[in-house]
């Protein structure tokens, strides 16, 4: 019989213990992994239902887009103006490129009258807009996003889908509705300036940047930068003001060296243009 | 403030998302937010339906960094009512509803009530609140490993609203529409505008900006709108007009020279710079839509807008965050530039006509038009205190130390600005499905911009500027919608768009960017597949989606001191190569896996990036790379009658972080997360379903140096109950 000594019990539990430690992350994942391995293999039941992937209605079938006109004939109507219409071609390959290739299919919906949970609704999930839209999935996966996976925003708060142009604001866009209610004409920022606020101002003086829209400087679907900046660097800016430079090893914006700046951080750090929206107080938007 | 939690108190929060997850429940969102599709019938008879839920988290590691990107709080129990649906016939046709949701210690809220009444109208009133987090920290200097612990390490805002809507819809009446909104944003966040030091151990330039500051929100807005609309003959008429009033009390607040303690000058001080906005904007308009066939439709709108800014102010330098002027600071340095009392007003005026045609001269051929003029003119203002540092003078005392600055009298500042706009933007686009199974579409945007900007100042420009501009905007796209067969479609779309800005300078005192041209290539291909595939191996779908983005940015500036004209050269280009993928396979009436990949590779240029500045020997301003790889892969399965599984997994990586610490504060992100989740869900009764979720967040930052990192464990189980 193998004796153990308190201290070799104690030099085991320690062993064991830093074991754990060191492969805490290794061993949850093979728990894990192996319960809902053993959970899909051991179940044997038979089953008549059926499971579909995200976004879908069980039960639902295809019913056309004629149906849909019966109470939304409005936005049926008008859909012809808007852009998403570019994807309803004619002939039989086509057909379900109607109201239901996006809101699923809805017999129930029609079925109940309407009634809620019976259809698919992009305002809830953008999963229907990210079956085309694989590249925006990508973008709002990234660290820093506006909250439309979470719930908290919708594709549509941005986007027209039934209506005009898909991009809310500015060029010849007819009128569009507002996050608060009612309709206007936005202009190109508006869009961004119904949320942030601050930085519609008006500034005495503006960046006039902005004009070109703010995403010169911003991806509203997300970035890897905080911000959602398009660069986290100086190229931010000098993608734009980088000039010719006569004096070799430095570098001059705005006939300023900004050389020994540019070793400090970006152009909108401390004490430098901390203001890139606009300014009340200085024209070189500094504070 | 200490965030950390006890043992005990994560101990709790499993133990209630555990003991809760056993006793009932079902939840709707995923980890990540997204909305599981049960594979349960749908039981038609219960129209109303609750779902109560409670989780909790365990984070080791940057709470505030986990809390910013999966939006709930760390180390916290968590829950509420997770969706709320409630409906109830009112008389003979009315209808009473309620929908919502109510999760505390997350501060989403989410409440709508409703009640309606066919040919009369309805009312309805709602309050929505949501909570975003913020990570404080700063910057890292990988020379040293110097990293300054913010003053917050963890911040947020909540931002909501408290609308009320009345409806009058009655038969040959006009339909009106009144609403009134109360929006809210408080809270604090952290800013890029980072603060200095030179505590980094170079002895060449040893100032970095990487020191944590931080914005101080407080922003209120009260929206009033009106709105009435007819239809007369074949034209409908919709009138109305909207007012908004909106208080912004916003602060941004940096550490200068932090860590320095005693040093003079230039030693650690705060500054805090306050803007406050109180904004009026009142806008009018008027839209009308003719049909004059079923093909042909005429579009009119006009619409008014004012906006009034009076704006106040200042910028002050103390001896901790939000000081009063005038309090003494040994610390303060030369350039500390400060301002008091600002005032001012900024008040711009819009104009808008629009008018679009949509005509079908054939089945087979639409065509939309639009043209649209806005004038916008801009008249602002604003005076200010300027404080400027002078050297401070005998007697000397700690207050008043020797090399050390104090403000001298203030300057007066003042500035004003005025400009007018006038836009005109036109829109041509031909739809063509005269084949089958085939759209085609072309369309051209054009628009052009005439300002004339002048401006006066006393700080900054000794020479009021005097300029005209000039801007001209064309896009042109082409693209095509093919379904060669039932299970295959292909779609492509490319535009070229050239964007040129002119500016016509009278007088100016600083250089001017004076010319700058964009010229942007963007194409994009779609392919979704759905392969017929033996019925033993299920169904499959798939999508393949490639990007392509090129943009050449070129500028000339101009030298107004001594009149030179620089040369005009590339400053800028940007491209951009995106390849996605997803997969959705049912391999069994009771299996589904889904997969997303994409692979980004993206890289914006410079000049700037073959200079190195002396006497350095490598560039300090690199080409921005955001290159990333994203994976999101979801499967679920029916375990049986009543139970079913879901598992998610999403990665994230991004590799471009550029170790350039001695001559720069190295940027661009080095980060991979592995998001994992499992889901059990059981229907326990007709009316009744449980759901269990436990999700594993694991987040590596190079840039940080690992200050960012965090591993997480999170629990949530939910009721939903259909009665």
């Amino acid at each position: 019989m193998l004796a153990l000594s308190p201290h070799s019990v104690s030099v085991w539990h320690s062993r064991l213990t830093r074991w754990i430690h060191g492969k805490r992350e290794k061993i949850l994942w093979g728990v894990g992994g192996t319960a809902a391995l053993a959970v899909i293999l051991l179940s044997c039941s038979t089953t008549n239902r059926t499971i579909l992937a995200p976004p879908s209605i069980p039960g639902a079938e295809f019913v056309g887009s004629e149906q849909c006109a019966t109470c939304h004939e409005e936005i049926v109507r008008d859909f012809r103006t808007a852009t998403h219409a570019r994807l309803q071609a004619k002939g039989e390959n086509a057909k379900n490129m109607g109201c239901e290739s996006c809101h699923g299919p809805g017999s129930l919906h029609v079925k109940s009258g309407g009634g809620a949970g019976t259809i698919i609704n992009p305002r809830k999930s953008p999963e229907t807009c990210f079956q085309c839209h694989l590249e925006v999935r990508a973008q709002f996966q990234l660290p820093h996003h506006h909250p439309v996976l979470e719930g908290k925003m919708s594709c549509a708060d941005c986007h027209n889908p039934h209506k005009g142009i898909a991009i809310k604001g500015g060029g010849t866009n007819i009128q569009q509705t507002l996050k608060a209610g009612g309709l206007a004409f936005l202009s190109r920022n508006e869009t961004c300036f119904e949320c942030h606020t601050s930085q519609r101002g008006p500034f005495v003086y503006e960046h006039e940047a902005l004009r070109q829209g703010c995403v010169v400087c911003h991806s509203p679907h997300g970035s890897v930068n905080q911000r959602m900046l398009n660069e986290r660097n100086q190229t931010l800016c000098l993608k734009c003001h980088f000039q010719e430079q006569k004096v070799p090893g430095h570098i001059f914006i705005g006939d300023v060296d900004h050389s020994s700046f540019l070793q400090q951080g970006t152009c909108w750090s401390a004490g430098c243009h901390e203001e890139p929206h606009g300014s009340n107080v200085t024209p070189l938007l500094r504070y | 403030m200490d965030f950390t939690m006890s043992a005990a108190r994560r101990f709790l929060a499993l133990v209630c998302a555990g003991a809760f997850a056993v006793s009932a429940l079902r939840a709707g969102d995923t980890s990540d937010g997204k909305a599981v599709t049960t594979a349960t019938e749908e039981t038609p008879e219960y129209t109303n339906w609750i779902e109560l839920g409670i989780g909790g988290t365990i984070v080791n590691g940057d709470n505030a960094q986990f809390e910013q990107e999966h939006r709930v709080p760390a180390n916290t129990a968590y829950g509420g009512i997770q969706d709320l649906h409630f409906e109830e016939t009112v008389g003979k046709n009315g209808l009473f509803s309620i929908d919502g949701h109510a999760i505390w210690d997350t501060n989403d809220y989410n409440i709508t009530v409703q009640l309606s009444q066919p040919k009369l109208g309805y009312i309805k009133a709602g309050f929505t609140e949501f909570r975003s987090w913020y990570d404080g920290n700063g910057g890292f200097f990988p020379h040293n490993d110097v990293f300054f612990s913010p003053p917050f390490p963890e911040m947020h805002i909540d931002r909501g609203e408290a609308w009320v809507e009345l409806g009058l819809r009655v038969p040959d009446w006009p339909e009106i529409t009144i609403r009134y909104e109360h929006e809210f944003r408080q809270g604090m966040k952290d800013s890029t505008v980072w603060g200095d030091t030179t505590l980094t151990g170079l002895a060449v330039n040893p100032t970095k900006k990487i020191v944590p500051s931080f914005r101080d929100i407080d922003e209120t807005r009260d929206m009033f709108s009106f709105e009435a609309s007819k239809t007369i003959g074949n034209t409908d008429v919709l009138l109305g007009m909207r007012y908004e009033h909106n208080n912004d009390d916003d602060s941004l607040n940096m550490e200068r020279n932090a860590g320095q303690i005693g040093v003079v000058p230039s030693g650690q001080r705060w500054s805090t710079q306050r803007q406050k906005d109180d904004v009026d904007l009142f806008s009018g308009h008027g839209i009308t839509e003719t049909r004059i066939t079923d093909s042909l439709w005429f579009t009119t709108g006009y619409s008014y807008t004012t906006l009034e800014n009076d704006l106040s102010g200042s910028r002050i330098f103390g001896p901790i965050f939000d000081s009063a002027f005038g309090e003494p600071v040994p610390t303060l340095a030369q350039r500390d530039h400060a301002f008091i009392d600002l005032a001012g007003m900024a008040q711009v005026r819009e104009h808008v006509a629009n008018a679009n045609l949509f005509w079908m001269p054939v089945p087979s051929l639409a065509i939309l038009t639009g043209f649209r003029y806005t004038h916008e003119s801009l008249d602002t203002s604003s005076s200010f205190l300027a404080e400027e540092p002078v050297p401070n003078t005998p007697p000397f005392t700690p207050m008043n130390p020797a090399h050390g600055f104090h403000y001298g009298p203030p300057q007066p500042g003042f500035g004003d600005r005025m400009a007018d706009y006038d836009r005109f933007a036109q829109r041509l686009e031909l739809r063509y499905t005269g084949i089958d199974n085939w759209l085609f579409y072309a369309q051209g945007e054009w628009e052009e911009e005439y300002g004339q900007v002048n401006e006066n100042q006393n700080i900054d420009e000794d020479v009021p500027l005097d300029k005209s501009t000039n801007a001209l905007s064309q896009k042109y796209t082409i693209g095509a919608n093919w379904y060669p067969t039932m299970r295959l479609s292909l779609s492509g779309q490319y535009y070229h768009q050239i964007a040129s800005y002119d500016e016509d300078i009278v007088s100016a005192s600083f250089p001017r960017l004076i010319n700058q041209d964009w010229n942007t290539d963007d194409l994009n291909v779609r392919i979704t597949f759905r392969p017929k595939i033996p019925s033993c191996i299920g169904t499959l779908a798939l999508v393949t989606r490639y990007d392509f983005m090129h943009t050449s940015i070129d500028g000339q500036w101009e030298v107004f001191s001594d009149g030179e004209l620089l040369a005009e050269l590339q400053t800028g280009e940007i491209k951009r190569h995106v390849i996605t993928e997803s997969i959705n396979w049912n391999p069994l009436a009771r299996f589904y896996l889904q997969a997303n990949v994409s692979y980004t590779l993206n890289q914006t240029d410079t000049p700037a990036s073959n200079i190195d500045l002396a006497p350095q020997t490598s560039p300090t301003v690199v080409n921005f790379r955001n290159d990333y790889w994203t994976v999101s892969s979801s499967f679920g399965y029916i375990i049986d009658d009543r139970t079913d599984f879901y598992a998610d997994y999403s990665f994230y990586c991004a590799n471009d972080h550029f170790k350039n610490a001695v001559v720069a504060v190295p940027y661009g992100l080095g980060a991979t997360e592995h998001a994992a989740s499992a889901t059990l869900t059981r229907q326990l009764t007709k009316n009744m379903r449980l759901l269990l979720r436990y999700g594993y967040f694991n987040y590596r930052d190079v840039t940080s140096g690992g200050h960012d990192n965090y591993r997480a464990h999170s629990l949530y189980s939910g009721l939903q109950v259909r009665f």
